[in-house]
């Protein structure tokens, strides 16, 4: 076994209710809670203490996301509203998309991406609502910036759409991934070489970026929703019911290879996340537990964990602090722990 | 360790034609379950009279399933809007689908199979379907091109109960003919007669009709194939009754093949088996091509040991199902 291990939590908070997301800013020195009554709170990184309480969502908060420079935070949620904030709590923009505001993302240079149900709409970094693409056949499931900063992929039945943001209106999609099926989560590889899309219907999909290829990993046994790439882009975590299985990505890519997989929790993985700029793996269940893994060295020996780390309560979600110090989760039961790496 | 997941909550799926009294009988569920905290999905809009449930819109979103299984669909909205539920602190005893008129409920009943985020918190508890005592004749016999379903006959043939609601409108003469239409459908499943909507609840909330201890429970009802007066109806019930033990290959290969071929075409199945040298009934059941089975309670010592299977779909060959069914014996 490594050395490394996470400390007994350094601090913990209570929400009203289960955490529906976790958001530290790019500087690592606060870190944005959100829970399913809605509620938003600001807390210091180090301490936990409370540095502001944002508006509440009615019905849930769905989804928190920085600005890549840390001034800016954004909030979706069930009341179809999308809010940003400045970084000491003052509100600076409003919208009502309609419906449930379920996912954000920022670019570099074009601001922040909003899904609501099918329609996916461009707000600037200053609040204006700048554009709202053509809705989607169905809700919309992921929404993700090309490393490029300026295409912008939004995923939902039958593939991903990706439109181009220099020129706007960009009403006409600049490639299309096709395939009949429903996504449920999208990523892009830190290194830009690839997306990634796990599926309803027990798969994941891979895609080459730009080559139009499209390479799909099926034999899981029920619906692949979490994925997290290492930030070297050298292997890709995917969580199925209680097992995790890792994919490598070096070189030429998976294709053909095997995947390694870990066996631990009693309970179907919840939330997994690689420890930016380092080599483990996190992942959270429903059993409560928080599993920590080590890079796969051969795909052939089962995973064995690093360490384990019961919990009064399922894993709702987690967050790494950017520089991968400590390791934040959210239970159901609205607690947020924070836990140094040692 | 984390704490047991608490009772799994209830789900009805209330299905009927625009105009059946759909909407009137969940206003009466939610009168009358005053105190229960109850969470409506509805698919459509209706005047739901109470303040204090929770009702959510959704748009219907079928998915097509990739997973080797043809007809296989689910309701991606309703995962995410039944995910979504289950995350409160606040939990519901109950949750009630209303679905369209014209919605198909195989993807609604699909969705609990397929998902395992769904199914270990929620249980589909019945499929209720609807109808009204006069209008419910003249939409079953309405002609459908040729590939297009008969919406009637499909949310009847789906139904684990059926509420003939507007009896009053009709005459006893009527309502025989309308329920041995029915029954013509769905063998399965017990008729509720009623006015405006005013169903005993005990009898269509609860009442596990997914539940495998509890498969053919409710003494099915066929009609004589043979029988007069026998319509031309393509969607029908089969009942298989056959003593005796069953090998369990041949038994597992038959049913196999029968789903992967037909299907499409077969809404429902529920069964008891007698295997042979299992000292436990094996119980079945399914929609489509997804099945759900395990072995159930030990057979008595003073119960005969009698295969029951039930069909309900599309152009079903009794002879050929009866005759490929015996194959199976040992």
């Amino acid at each position: 076994m490594s050395g490394v291990t996470l400390s007994d939590h350094s601090w913990r908070i209570e929400l009203g209710d289960h955490i529906s997301c976790i958001a530290p800013a790019p500087g690592g020195a606060s870190v944005a809670v959100g829970s399913m009554s809605g509620e938003v709170v600001v807390v210091d990184a180090s301490t936990g203490a409370l540095r502001s309480r944002l508006d509440q969502h009615a019905g849930g908060t769905l989804a928190l996301a920085w600005s890549p420079d840390g001034s800016k935070l954004s909030t979706g949620g069930q009341d179809g509203m999308v809010r940003m904030f400045t970084s000491d709590g003052q509100r600076c923009a409003e919208h009502h998309l309609g419906a449930w505001v379920a996912h954000l993302a920022w670019s570099k240079s074009h601001g922040l991406a909003a899904a609501a149900g099918r329609s996916c709409t461009l707000i600037e970094a200053e609040g204006g609502r700048v554009h709202t693409f053509p809705a989607a056949s169905s809700t919309i499931t992921a929404v993700v910036w090309a490393p490029n900063g300026t295409r912008l992929g939004t995923a939902s039945y039958g593939g991903v759409t990706w439109f181009d943001c220099d020129r706007l209106p960009a009403d006409t999609a600049a490639r299309r991934f096709d395939f009949r099926g429903s996504p449920l989560s999208l990523l892009i590889s830190p290194d830009g070489r690839w997306a990634c899309a796990g599926y309803q219907d027990a798969s994941i999909h891979i895609w080459p970026l730009w080559s139009g290829d499209d390479l799909a990993m099926s034999g899981y046994p029920a619906k692949v929703e979490h994925l997290s790439f290492r930030s070297d882009g050298n292997w890709m975590a995917s969580a199925c019911l209680e097992e995790l299985t890792v994919w490598d990505f070096s070189g030429k890519g998976p294709k053909g290879r095997r995947p390694a997989s870990g066996l631990d929790h009693e309970g179907r993985i919840t939330w997994l996340g690689w420890q930016p700029g380092g080599t483990m793996l996190a992942t959270g269940g429903q059993d409560g537990a928080l599993v920590l893994w080590p890079s796969p060295v051969s795909t052939r020996k089962a995973l064995e964990p690093l360490m384990v780390l019961e919990g009064p309560s399922p894993v709702a979600h987690g967050a790494w602090l950017p520089d991968g110090s400590a390791l934040l989760t959210g239970r159901h039961d609205g607690t947020v722990e924070h836990r140094r790496t040692a | 360790m984390a704490t047991i997941p608490r009772d799994r909550v209830p789900v009805t799926v209330l299905t009927g034609f625009l105009g059946s009294g759909k909407t009137t009988l969940l206003n009466h569920i939610l009168t009358a379950q005053h105190g229960k905290r109850i969470a409506v999905i509805e698919n459509e809009f209706g005047e739901i009279g109470i303040d204090d449930a929770l009702v959510v819109e959704a748009e219907e979103e079928i998915f097509e399933m990739n997973n080797g299984c043809i007809c296989c669909t689910v309701r991606g909205d309703l995962i995410r809007i039944l995910g979504n539920l289950m995350k409160r602190k606040d939990r519901f005893d109950q949750i009630v689908i209303e679905t369209t008129g014209l919605a198909d409920p195989a993807p609604v009943a699909q969705t609990f199979f397929v998902d395992p985020e769904i199914s270990e918190q929620l249980r589909l508890d019945a499929i209720v379907t609807v109808v009204d005592a006069k209008h419910l004749l003249p939409h079953l016999d309405e002609h459908k091109p040729e590939g297009i379903e008969n919406e009637a006959v499909e949310q009847l043939a789906f139904a684990d109960r059926v509420v003939l609601n507007k009896t009053d409108l009709v005459d006893e003469a009527h309502l025989a003919e309308v329920e041995r239409r029915i029954r013509e459908v769905n063998g399965l499943a017990p008729i509720i007669r009623t006015t405006y909507g005013n169903v005993d609840l005990d009898r269509i909330l609860d009442v596990g009709a997914f539940d495998l201890t509890r498969v053919l429970a409710d003494d099915p009802e066929f009609l004589d194939p043979d029988a007069e007066h026998q319509h031309d109806q393509s969607v029908t019930s089969v009942g298989i009754e056959v003593r005796g033990d069953l090998d369990i290959d041949r038994v597992n290969s038959w049913i196999g093949t029968l789903l992967r071929e037909h299907g499409t075409d077969i809404f429902r199945s529920k069964g008891i088996l007698s295997i042979a040298d299992l000292p436990n009934r094996y119980v079945f059941q399914g929609v489509h091509m997804l099945l759900d089975g395990a072995p159930d309670r030990p057979w008595r010592a003073d119960e005969e040991r009698v295969n029951r299977l039930v069909f309900i779909g599309r152009n079903l060959d009794r002879e050929a199902l009866e005759r490929d069914f015996r194959a199976c014996l040992v």
